[in-house]
């Protein structure tokens, strides 16, 4: 599995060390005479043992072969002069001069090094692992290889320290939150920034991870800076698979797998419902025939098995001019809830070609159309969320009326969860292109200068219809539907010079760089309302035309640029010691002129201790370096292109003119200082190694979006204002526990911690309860100064008084209350985790590979707003099964209350017995895969072939009573509505995290893959 | 050596391209957004027009005005009061139906919100158009603008000083030359209830010098001096010592005015909008009008899914109660009974403790819950022949007061009142407006002004005689600050008891 990186790595090392290439390419074939001959030999490890599979290939042509399961080759090359690569996963490569040999014996030495020699992709360029002075996670080809990822930032989970991914839910398309070493703003962007190919975004969804060669993740301020204004989320670096010189490579890989809920939640029956529904409304209103007529158990209606599938061909080779890799996918994913799907389809062209000895042209382009149906998720029964819904519609209720409408629970007028499946939908389609195209010019020796031009043009329609006939609210409405149209084109032009100088054991690097990056986007939406009936089967674009009410059409253009200068000087003495500075300069358009300027430095320093002379008596331990690097970056994310400027919407009906935003006095970007230390380590011959880092990362002028007294005239005013602290720990330790003939085990670990928190609000106001809002109840999440985001707030719930039944709360004074005033709530702890953590166990023996991966999150807590509805006990809606538990007379001793007769909330506050361990531990993958022979398959022209058996999610240990622990309703991404607000907000996705508001179930999956590669 | 040639143009046009930036590409506009003129910079006539309609959109509008001024003032001022339970699910208006309510109560928060968003909205405009100097705005004109937001904003802080009691006056837009000032300007704290009626009295008088006449604008939703002369006559009769005589005056000089339509259900019917008898009246024409605001408050108040109204068959808000339906009855108030309220049989959808199924009523003055077109009447006629028959029954005339209820009694078949005394004409007065005005957001404050709000409210029983124990504190005669509002503003201070 590790191949795939070794390759990865030596492709980046050839393209940015052209001297070394054209050298051995070009200048030594023409020195050469060609005379052709045959040589043969036998490749066998240190001891002994002969290696199969070991590919042998003559340098600087397309002419290869392999090893046999004795060790032996045989290969016809172009004379003596020719060089033979040899290479095989675990080994160290080597390149063999022949001379006059025909029979060439070759000894491979266990790659015990090739960790520290693997070439990372940093910002701007590349370094070999050994010279990173920064934090640089890296997760390769092989961390992605037989896993259902449908978003390349699922890769991350559990695999890269100090990347904290959680799955906003299970619903397909609903995205990830992201966050490299905690969250740094209150109401810009939390998000990391991404570069594809060199070609910034912050939005990765049309993108097919079996593209990825190798993801870099640039943690601290050293290693990110050169992003500037952009990088104090992190940077994560993706860098998609490139051609080799050689035959072609033809792969043809695929997945099906059947989904289904991690867990099910258990429901009143019928009779069940019946007693609890008469006893709530003090009468019989459920009688013993309409139990007898519906006893539906709704979540079994609602949650079914899904599917995912994955077809991927690629073609990859080239010769030496020219490299190409090419690619297809096709992903689709089918929920566990109806209508809820995702399909992609992507293509790639990945191409490098020498137009001469000194120009190289690079182009990377991706082209993809991306569908996605939702469903209504994250919402109250009375706002038709689905998923509550299915838990809170009595099996009473019919699925359908006699006259075709959808069934409705008559005692709360709320339609079964089939309106959300049925009654309405929400579609989105995205197209996206992306491409780079550059040239890479060799000016002098040790110059070179790179220029590169980025596209990214995305065009996505958001369609929704909610039916006139079926629902309740499609009959009030008569029919709703419209339609979002949005185009944005961005490019990007990156001009970079290299200069790399060796002086003795110096060895210097200088980048100086200009950037601009430039993005229009331009949104139109178009609604209408009042469908006759009749029509309501037509395609969307007939019934709008048939709608009796059609609203005007309204408007919206956005526009952001960002020029930037960069420079980076890095030094190294003999590979021992290691310097590197960073300097980025931005201008954005975001901020007001005089205020578009910021600049930030970088510092980074690096010692191998390992390499100093007195080290040598130190035998176990193979590698040792010691990190340490300051800076600071800014973060301009989710600050909106004119929120420096006070604002007035145009009512696209009237005309009527409304002030919309206020803007802070100088709007400015937030900037973080980060100190990193960190120590690299090997011991026992590279069998052990291991990775931590300690960092603070301060955080000032962080936006906050103050909310404001109503009389103020706006709901929030931006300032500059707040600062954020985190402060954590990362680890990584692989170790290779088995290494024996033909059984191999080793084992990855990464654990991280973080803790953050906000060092100070907004000038006077240190604590505001506006956030996490649960329908019906209010805020269950206070900001506040001194605690991190995601703080809860609310009551502290004490049990059921036995002599009514109510649920009794601590007051101020802590005595106990059923009738609590505001003043006694209290804060309750925190969302996020403690710590996170991820192991990966590889074990392989013969043809054999197991992978198991778990992950887990560890001391974070969630409000669990679903099970608040579930057992609330407060209306007609159907209950968890948890009630049957519930007080029923004077004496019982139960941690239920009773039911709410008079309809008030009380008993079902915002409080503590609704917040609930949020911590798991989740076999995340389990993976078995067999490598057929390659003897066995070449006679049917296959290459290297594999088949596999995988369960994702198979197991959860947790004690989170909601379907699963790991959720954030809040978390979904943002979409920007016509009148420029977003459907989602920054504060929300930031503060609001760890709320459970029935959201759309994770699902479990077993699948079955092939990989087949063309002889 | 061409090569190198072209090496070293390529390296110099590098040098340019990074020396030149690229400034221009810096340089972006909002374009579908306009920027906010502060300062001094002049507004445009045309802006000035813009911004009034802003106003009168925002007081009908999706965003705030529809739930102040139609959806909550019914529950505001019926349900809090006997005239209606709060039906529907929602616990925030089952809570404030029963005097349970705290300061996290959505309802209570909304309106706040709701109230000051419109009032700073009227004061941006108040004090751009002040500000504006373009030739083209006559200065009638600027100052029949400035007396329509001047006017509306008057009306809101109206309904806050009521609802809350202290409230913070905010005359001026917030300090908008940036956030930490806007945040600084908006920390106000409460003032005195007298006060805030001095505030409200001051916009009035300005209004009433400078809104257009009554008539000069077909539409009723336009302010007219009719307008503010009748919310004169409410505010003297409301803010305490009741101040009679101005409230004799300011009636007088709207009533001459103004007639009463012949049919009491011409007001319902949709087809006599801007009617004789109505003095403030938001207008709504429905979804698909010029203004796309369709009355959507009908649609969860009306109708069962069988019957005359549609809607949909779910358990409504603001069920009439068996108290009111009584009094009508009771009274042989047929018409405004029938005008009021419709009875459906809503068998099988659902229950409800106080109402049996096959006879349950709605109420119905607003009866189109599928168009959006019910206009609302903030302000009609009615009331104010009331008042003033209040006013005359304060100074002992019993004569007249009793001569103004019978008009409006007249209207719809009933015989003269019997009231003799000044006693009971203060009840037949208040009665009548119960039964008039019913459902017009009017009964609870009636009950307040007059001090009979603890009394009528306890004695409340659920039509069977079984009293409803409402158990009203005097403590509750006033709605609590919301606590949002308390963690967002320091200088604010919690009504007492809360």
């Amino acid at each position: 599995m590790t191949m795939k990186t070794v390759a990865c790595s030596r492709k980046h090392f050839v393209c940015f060390n052209f001297s070394f290439l054209f050298l051995i390419v070009f200048f030594i074939p023409s020195f050469t005479f060609a005379q052709a001959k045959t040589i043969t030999g036998k490749i066998t490890g240190s001891d002994g043992v002969p290696i199969a599979g070991v590919s042998v290939q003559e340098q600087g042509t397309s002419t290869g072969t392999a090893t046999d399961a004795t060790g032996n080759f045989s290969l016809g090359v172009s004379g003596a002069n020719a060089l033979l690569k040899v290479s095989s996963l675990g080994y160290e490569p080597q390149t063999i001069s022949l001379g006059d040999r025909s029979d060439v014996p070759i000894i491979l030495r266990a790659s015990s090094a090739k960790e520290l020699e693997q070439v990372i992709v940093v910002g701007y360029g590349t370094q070999r692992k050994k010279d990173l002075t920064g934090a640089v996670s890296v997760v390769t080809a092989a961390d992605i290889a037989n896993r259902p990822i449908v978003d390349a930032g699922e890769a991350l989970q559990g695999k890269a320290a100090g990347v904290e991914v959680t799955s906003n839910s299970g619903k397909p398309g609903a995205g990830l939150t992201i966050r490299v070493r905690g969250s740094s703003s209150i109401s810009a962007g939390n998000d990391p920034l991404y570069i594809i190919d060199g070609i910034p975004t912050t939005d990765i969804s049309a993108f097919n991870p079996n593209d990825i060669e190798s993801i870099s993740i640039l943690k601290d301020a050293a290693s990110a800076s050169i992003y500037g204004t952009r990088a104090a989320n992190g940077v994560v670096l993706i860098t998609t698979k490139k051609g080799t010189p050689g035959k072609s490579k033809i792969n043809f890989s695929t997945y099906l797998g059947t989904t289904s809920a991690t867990k099910k939640l258990s429901v009143l029956n019928g009779k069940q419902y019946q007693d609890y529904a008469n006893e709530q409304k003090g009468s019989v209103v459920i009688t013993d025939s309409m139990v007898q007529a519906n006893d539906i158990n709704w979540p079994d209606q609602v949650f079914q098995n899904g599917s995912q599938q994955n077809y991927q061909l690629s073609i990859a080779g080239g010769s030496d001019k020219t490299q190409h890799y090419i690619s297809l996918n096709y992903t689709n994913q089918k929920g566990i809830i109806k209508p809820a799907n995702f399909d992609r389809l992507t293509g790639r062209v990945n191409l490098t070609t020498k137009a001469t000895d000194w120009l190289t042209f690079i182009t990377s382009t991706v082209i993809s159309r991306s569908h996605n149906n939702d469903v209504t998720d994250n919402a109250s029964v009375a706002r038709g969320g689905v998923v509550l819904s299915a838990l809170e519609t009595p099996p009473t209720v019919p699925k359908f009326n006699a006259d075709g409408t959808i069934g409705v629970n008559p005692l709360t007028g709320w339609d079964n969860p089939l309106s959300s499946i049925l009654g309405s939908y929400g579609k989105t389609l995205d197209d996206r292109l992306l491409s780079n195209i550059g040239a890479d010019v060799k000016l002098f020796k040790g110059l070179v200068f790179q220029s590169r031009f980025g596209i990214d043009y995305e065009n996505n329609q958001t369609t929704s219809f909610l039916d006139p006939f079926l629902t309740v609210n499609g009959r009030n409405t008569h029919g709703q539907q419209s339609q979002t149209k949005n185009n944005m084109l961005t490019w990007l032009s990156e001009q970079t010079l290299n200069y790399s100088k060796t002086l003795g054991k110096s060895h210097f690097t200088i980048l100086a760089g200009w950037t601009a990056q430039d993005s229009h986007t331009d949104q139109t939406t178009i609604s209408g309302s009042f469908l006759d009936t009749i029509y309501r089967h037509l395609p969307w674009d007939q019934t709008y035309l048939r709608d009796s009410i059609k609203s005007p059409g309204t408007k919206y253009i956005d526009d952001w640029a960002l020029v930037s200068y960069l420079g980076r000087i890095t030094y190294d003495f003999d590979s021992k010691y290691l310097l590197q500075a960073n300097l980025r300069s931005d201008n954005s358009s975001k901020f007001a002129p005089g205020n578009r300027t910021a600049t930030f430095p970088s510092f980074s320093a690096g010692w191998r201790i390992s390499q100093e002379g007195f080290m040598k008596a130190v035998p176990f331990i193979s590698d040792l370096k010691l990190r340490a690097g300051w800076g600071q970056n800014g973060n301009q994310e989710g600050i909106g292109s004119f929120a420096y400027l006070p604002l007035s919407t145009i009512d696209p009906n009237t005309g009527a003119v409304t002030a919309s935003t206020i803007a802070p006095q100088s709007l400015t970007w937030e900037t973080s200082t980060q100190t990193n230390i960190g120590v690299d380590a090997s011991f026992l011959n590279y069998r052990l190694t291991f990775s931590g880092d300690f960092y603070i990362k301060k955080t000032k002028n962080v936006l906050y979006n103050v909310q404001l007294p109503s009389q103020a005239g706006f709901s929030t005013a931006p300032v500059n204002g707040a600062n954020m602290q985190n402060i954590g720990e990362e680890f990584l330790i692989s170790s290779k526990n088995i290494v024996k003939g033909n059984l191999r085990w080793n084992t990855d670990f990464t654990i991280s911690f973080n803790q953050n928190k906000i060092t100070a609000l907004v000038n006077g106001i240190t604590f505001v309860n506006g956030y996490g809002s649960v329908y019906a109840r209010g805020n269950a999440i206070a900001l506040t100064q001194g605690y991190g985001l995601g703080e809860f707030y609310g009551y502290v719930a004490k049990g059921v008084d036995p002599t009514n039944g109510h649920e009794l709360y601590l007051t101020q004074g802590d005595t106990l209350s059923d009738n609590p005033s505001p003043s006694s709530r209290r804060l309750l702890g925190n969302a996020q985790p403690k710590f996170i953590y991820g192991m990966t166990n590889n074990l392989s023996y013969k043809n054999f590979d197991l992978t198991i991966f778990i992950q887990g999150s560890q001391g974070g807590k969630i409000f669990n707003a679903g099970r608040l509805e579930a057992e609330a006990m407060v209306n007609a809606a159907n209950q968890s099964s948890a009630v049957l538990a519930r007080w029923k007379q004077k004496g019982d001793i139960t941690n239920i209350p009773g039911v709410s007769t008079d309809a008030t909330t009380n008993n079902s506050l915002i409080s503590t017995r609704f917040l609930e361990d949020g911590s798991y531990l989740r076999f995340k993958t389990i993976t078995l895969s067999y490598r057929f022979n390659p003897k066995l398959i070449s006679r049917l022209g296959l290459g290297e072939t594999s088949l596999y058996v995988s369960g994702n999610n198979l197991i959860t240990i947790t004690k989170y009573k909601g379907f699963d622990p790991e959720v954030n309703s809040n978390g979904n991404p943002i979409r920007v509505n016509p009148d420029g607000t977003a459907s989602n907000d920054n504060e929300s996705r930031n503060i609001s995290l760890g709320l459970d508001g029935g959201a759309y179930p994770q699902s479990k999956m077993f699948l079955v893959g092939l990989n087949i590669s063309l002889k | 050596m061409k090569n190198k040639i072209f090496k070293i143009v390529l390296l110099q046009a590098f040098v340019v391209l990074v020396l030149s930036g690229c400034s221009k590409l810096l340089d972006k506009k909002p374009v579908t957004q306009t920027v906010t003129t502060t300062g001094n910079a002049s507004i445009t006539a045309a802006d000035a027009e813009n911004l009034i309609l802003g106003v009168y959109t925002e007081y009908k509008g999706y965003s705030n005005g529809i739930e102040f001024n139609v959806l909550d003032r019914v529950v505001n001022g019926d349900v809090t009061a006997d005239n209606a339970y709060a039906g529907g699910d929602n616990p925030d208006n089952i809570t404030l139906d029963f005097f349970k309510a705290n300061p996290l109560n959505g309802n209570i928060s909304r309106d706040w919100g709701d109230g000051y968003a419109m009032i700073a909205n009227a004061n941006l405009a108040i004090a751009q158009v002040s500000a504006c100097n373009d030739p083209a705005l006559s200065a009638e004109r600027k100052s029949q603008i400035l007396g329509d937001a001047r006017f509306m904003r008057a009306f809101t802080y109206f309904d806050l000083v009521r609802l809350f009691g202290k409230v913070p006056i905010v005359l001026t837009p917030a300090d908008q030359t940036n956030s930490e000032n806007l945040i600084k300007s908006v920390l106000v704290a409460q003032s005195s209830v007298d006060s805030v009626y001095d505030a409200v009295l001051n916009d009035m008088w300005f209004a009433k010098a400078t809104v257009k006449d009554i008539g000069a604008d077909p539409s009723k939703w336009t302010v007219s001096k009719g307008a503010v002369n009748a919310m004169l006559a409410k505010i003297y009769a409301t803010k305490s010592p009741a101040n009679w005589d101005s409230v004799a005056f300011y009636c007088d000089q709207v009533i001459p005015n103004y007639s009463l339509v012949s049919n009491f259900n011409y007001l319902w019917d949709n087809n006599h909008k801007n009617n004789s008898e109505a003095i403030w009246e938001i207008n709504f024409f429905g979804y698909g009008s010029n203004d796309f605001i369709g009355n959507w408050a009908p649609s969860i108040w009306v109708g069962g899914s069988t019957g005359a109204y549609d809607g949909g068959g779910w358990k409504k808000f603001n069920t009439p109660t068996n108290d009111l339906v009584n009094t009508f009855i009771a009274e042989h108030d047929s018409v405004r009974l029938n005008a009021s309220i419709t009875f459906l049989d809503i068998t099988g959808q659902w229950t409800d403790i106080y109402w049996a199924p096959g006879h349950y009523p709605f109420l119905t003055k607003y009866n189109d819950p599928a168009n959006g077109i019910n206009d609302v009447y903030l302000i009609r006629l009615a009331d104010i022949l009331l008042l003033r028959a209040e006013a005359y029954n304060a100074k002992s005339d019993i004569t007249n007061a009793a001569s103004l209820v019978n008009e409006v009694r007249a209207r719809v078949g009933l015989p003269a009142t019997t009231a003799a005394t000044q006693a009971d004409m203060a009840l037949a007065i208040e009665k009548e407006r119960r039964l008039e005005l019913a459902f017009e957001g009017h009964r609870w404050f009636d009950l307040l002004r007059t001090g009979r709000a603890i009394d009528v409210m306890n004695a409340q029983t659920d039509g069977k005689g079984k009293n409803l124990n409402y158990n009203v504190q005097p403590f509750q005669l006033l709605w609590p600050i919301p606590q949002t509002q308390l963690d967002l503003n320091p200088l604010l201070k919690q009504n007492p008891s809360y």
